[in-house]
């Protein structure tokens, strides 16, 4: 089906087997093409640009698509003719950030996309310095710019900016609010405060076995699942076998910080709802988890434990022991403690029916994770695209229809338990032999893809392979990036007092977000007290 | 009711957080945490600086003074533990501190000085002493000889040698 | 005599009141498995903030914002000279008790006022969704205020202190409790200050000596109402009075902490229409108290 779509359309096949197929789409083709993928149930992913000028192309444009009914990722490669490539914004609205931020990393630009504005690139950044491209060196720091700040004044509509700094955002972003008393109007996101220039750094300065811990750091949360992504994107590439054994660590390793996420979000939740004790019970739990990941991986956070090929520590009976006890243990207090708290009638009426995204346009943005599951969008990357052990492994994936809050909310308490139960099974079936493979030779200019299903959702990595124990190009997609394009949807026609849980609600974690861009971080808004009170 | 429940639940089990920086906290085995060279193992040999992901551990020649400087800077670590696993001496560990706040900065740097050899031909440092001896075990008796020259000089002797038909087998 | 009592009545207030604050605060963090910090924190705090530096924003009606954190502090000290607390000691005139919900008016608007002109965004609707908050409370509070007034036949302290024994007595009582409960600004019902969702409302930009005896004023206002309803109960000449009372204040602390801990913060719009059905049954207990029950 997807191959009659792409070889209708004049593209070139480039690879294909069964997890990835990528094609060469002739410009004038990919707007048909982005489409009938789209209406074929392939969901945008993300889109990564690529300078190829050291291979000889030129710059160019790989759109990922998600087609959950073949577990395949596609991905569409269109090279641009001077610097020019057709927009696909106009008929997927997801591809909109993925654009701009090529547009802004590497000065590709697309033809009627309706939004050709900054999106990464801070305003005091120079125009034509195109920190992405090849021949800008990774600690080169390009001088700022003097700018003008514009900003419109709505007559009868206050502004209320929630962040940079901000109780409820526990990392600097910003959404600008537009009140008319307690009701939000409209609201806009400022993103991309958080810039590390993660990509840059690991083309220009490490070796492939080193961007695993890079990779990690993305998040402070969910770091585990970028480190597997792209360690996956590589073993994808070089065709690596990774011993059974490794993958079930992986797995075990993926759904405790799997709990451990979303246990402190569902804390976070009730203490954006004022229920302080709520948050303490939470959390009290998950530091048990906490406790987990120190004994299995040495730290606290579950850092440090990839490597290509495998996985580096061992779960040996001892601690095998100890991880089923304490898992018996804390099943039955989560439980208790959420149905306990469930039954408390404010936080439920704060929760049900604010900030609702319908089925159509979350598929439309291509919300992913949880986000996508409580409205009724049926994503899995661990059951549509199966790795490490998951294959293996029975797991349900909970669906809610409306859309709301609260939908989002029990999807997080029900994969709790999920997680449980498979890291059970895990521990049960955990395979002897061989934790690590380092026996492998890498190929050279292999386009690949990894995901995995973080916490949060999607998280896609696509990577090219370079020479020498290098990659040429690296984009990791963290799940938030996708999912935040519907924030401003939700908040629209929601109280003021709501705007806190409803941003919270896709678990939003903005540095993953962010990571992707080299920019001086001693940039400052000038913003004052006179914008903000605009209107009143 | 669920409220109440939750109430005597918290009564039920106390005091849950520590009154930590006034009481010790514990670790497990096995615990990532401040890693020390041990001066005394190092032989220099650049392992653990060419894997290190976030350059914390450097390694770098002064010439000089003839010492390989091994220079470990903690505010740069993110205790991955890869010096640990590709030390072939076992000088580096990670031990299981991890209070490191410190008001001075020399706190966080560990530096281990060794003594590098000459070269018998042109007299410039080009080896620790200990990295050698380490690897003179897995040297062919034929190349014992030129043991004591730096790479340079070592190529050098070798195309001569092979020019000059003198060399006891090497081809 | 009296005079020096009720010296040492506000110089007990002055004193205890942020100790009953870090009371509470003990007791909430055994009720969610913490350490908790000492009973003197919240006075160490203040300490603090007295002694930092106060800065005005520029956008602010200086004079007025300068001014409202002491009318705040003053008007409700001032209330104190009505109401006794630990020593059965007070000036009482006819018409004190209006007084006294003036006095506590007075320091809500002030507070209002201050947050207003500093000109902050979030501070305007903290100060609208206070002002709302005011509203509906205030209309609960005049009808208890009546209830009170005819089941005691004055609108003077010292005939009113304690209650006759009634249904209506009983009722008006529970109500004050929860008038009291939302005067306090606690959880679910500081609605106004509500730290994730508008950075504690009024009080962004108060720092140093303002700030501080902004919390000041809301520990101190907290005591006068324990007092208050204390003395409604307890009678006012008898021997055990004291041990009473401070038995009573410990009581109410930790079932107001209590209800706080576990509570989540309520809409505006859900917390006025909770006190509106309140005032509807105060309006029904006014009634049963006219009747004579």
């Amino acid at each position: 089906m997807i191959l009659e779509i792409l070889k209708s359309n004049n593209a070139k096949i480039l690879r294909h087997d069964e997890k990835v197929t990528v094609a060469l789409v002739p410009n004038d083709k990919l707007r048909t093409t982005a489409e009938l993928l789209f209406k074929a149930g392939c969901y945008y992913a993300t889109g990564a640009g690529v300078d190829e000028r050291l291979l000889g192309v030129g710059f160019s444009m790989y759109h990922i698509f998600n087609c959950e009914a073949e577990g395949r990722y596609i991905i569409i490669k269109a090279v641009a003719s001077n610097l020019k490539i057709p927009s696909i914004t106009p008929i997927i609205s997801g591809t909109n950030w993925a654009e701009r931020e090529v547009m802004d990393m590497l000065g590709i630009f697309f033809d009627e996309h309706p939004e050709p504005v900054r999106l990464i690139l801070p305003d005091d950044w120079p125009e034509g310095v195109y920190p992405l491209r090849k021949d800008f060196r990774y600690n080169e720091r390009p001088p700022r710019v003097e700018f003008e700040q514009k900003r419109e004044k709505k007559p009868g509509v206050m502004e209320v900016p929630v962040g940079p700094y901000h109780p409820a955002l526990h990392e600097p972003e910003m959404f600008e609010l537009y009140v008319k008393g307690e009701e939000i109007v409209g609201a806009v996101y400022r993103g991309f405060h958080i810039h590390r220039g993660m990509e840059k750094l690991a083309e220009g300065r490490m070796t492939i076995n080193q961007i695993p811990f890079l990779a990690e750091r993305i998040c402070g949360i969910c770091g585990y699942t970028h480190n597997c992504a792209y360690v996956q994107a590589i073993e994808d590439a070089a065709k690596i076998e990774v011993p059974e054994r490794a993958l079930y660590i992986r797995t075990i390793l993926l759904e405790l910080e799997r709990i451990h996420s979303h246990m402190l979000w569902l804390g976070v939740a009730f203490h954006l709802l004022g229920f302080e004790s709520g948050f303490m019970h939470t959390w009290r739990i998950r530091e048990t988890f906490m406790d987990l990941a120190e004994l299995l991986t040495g730290n606290r956070k579950t850092y440090g434990m990839n490597l290509i090929g495998g996985v580096r520590r061992d779960i040996d009976e001892n601690k095998k022991k100890g991880l089923s006890e304490i898992l018996d243990k804390t099943k039955k207090e989560i439980r208790e403690i959420f149905d306990n708290a469930t039954q408390m009638r404010e936080l439920i009426n704060r929760m049900e029916g604010i900030g609702v995204l319908s089925k159509k346009k979350g598929r439309e943005i291509g919300v992913v994770g949880p986000t996508a599951r409580g409205s009724d969008i049926d994503t899995d990357v661990r059951r549509d695209h199966p790795y490490a052990a998951y294959g293996d492994l029975e797991f349900k994936v909970p669906i809610y229809k409306d859309g709301d809050v609260l939908s989002r909310f029990l999807v997080r308490y029900e994969e709790v338990l999920e997680s449980i139960w498979l890291i059970e099974q895990a521990l049960d079936q955990l395979p002897p032999g061989d934790i690590l493979n380092e026996e492998y030779e890498l190929p050279e200019h292999t386009i690949c893809v990894g995901a995995t299903e973080a916490p949060r959702g999607e998280d896609v990595h696509f990577a090219i392979m370079g020479e020498g124990n290098k990659v040429y190009r690296w984009h990791p997609r963290a799940p938030t990036y996708n999912n935040l394009p519907a924030v401003p949807i939700m908040l629209k026609g929601e109280k003021l007092a709501d705007a806190p849980i409803i941003i919270a609600s896709i678990d939003p974690c903005f540095s993953c977000t962010d990571h992707i861009v080299i920019v001086d971080g001693e940039k400052v808004y000038r913003y004052s007290l006179d914008n903000y009170l605009g209107g009143l | 009711m669920g409220r109440f429940k939750l109430i005597t639940k918290a009564i039920s089990i106390g005091r849950v957080t520590e009154k930590y920086p006034f009481v010790p906290l514990e670790v497990p085995e096995g615990f990532r945490g401040k890693p020390v060279i041990d001066p005394e193992k190092c032989i220099g040999c650049t392992a653990c600086s060419n894997a290190c992901p976030p350059q914390a551990l450097q390694v770098y020649d002064d010439l000089e003074r003839g010492v390989r400087v091994v220079h470990l800077f903690i505010g740069r670590c993110i205790f991955c533990a890869r010096c640990q696993d590709v030390c072939p001496t076992e000088a580096i560990k990670l031990t299981k501190e991890f209070e490191l706040a410190t008001l001075s900065d020399e706190d966080l740097h560990q530096i281990v000085e060794l003594q590098m050899v000459r070269c018998e031909e042109c007299g410039k440092p080009f080896d620790t002493f200990r990295h050698l001896l380490y690897t003179a075990k897995e040297l062919q008796p034929w190349e014992r000889e030129m043991m004591f020259l730096c790479p340079e000089c070592r190529a050098k002797k070798v195309s001569e040698k092979l020019i000059f038909g003198k060399g006891g087998g090497y081809v | 005599m009296n005079i020096i009592f009720i010296a040492i009545n506000l110089a007990f207030a002055l004193i205890i009141a942020p100790l009953i604050d870090g009371f509470e605060r003990k007791i909430r963090a055994r009720l969610q498995n913490r350490q908790g910090p000492s009973i003197l924190q919240t006075w160490w705090d203040l300490i603090k903030l007295f002694k930092r530096p106060t800065i005005e924003p520029q956008d602010s009606i200086k004079p007025l914002y300068k001014l409202a954190p002491y009318i705040t502090f003053t008007s409700v000290l001032t209330a104190y000279l009505i109401i006794p607390t630990v020593l059965p000691a007070s000036t009482n005139f006819i018409g004190d008790l209006i007084l006294v919900v003036y006095l506590l008016g007075l320091a809500t608007l002030s507070f209002v006022i201050g947050a207003f002109s500093s000109g902050n965004a979030y501070a305007q609707i903290g100060s609208n969704r206070d002002v709302s908050l005011f509203m509906s409370e205030e209309l609960l509070l005049a009808f208890i205020i009546g209830t009170i007034a005819v089941i005691g036949k004055s609108l003077s302290f010292d005939r009113l202190f304690p209650l006759p024994f009634r249904i209506s007595s009983i009722l008006a009582l529970l109500l004050l409790f929860l008038v009291i409960y939302v005067a306090s600004t606690r959880l679910p019902f500081d609605i106004a200050e509500a730290e994730p969702e508008i950075i504690e409302g009024p009080l962004i930009e108060y720092s140093g000596k303002h700030l501080g005896l902004l919390k000041y004023f809301v520990f101190l206002k907290r005591l006068l109402l324990y007092s208050l309803i204390l003395d409604f109960i307890i009678p006012i000449q008898n021997p055990i009075r004291l041990i009473c009372y401070l038995i009573g204040i410990i009581i109410l602390s930790i079932v107001y902490s209590t209800l706080e801990a576990y509570y989540g913060r309520f809409r505006i719009d859900q917390a006025v229409g909770i006190l509106k059905r309140a005032s509807i049954v105060a309006l029904i207990v006014w009634m049963i108290a006219v009747v004579g029950w």
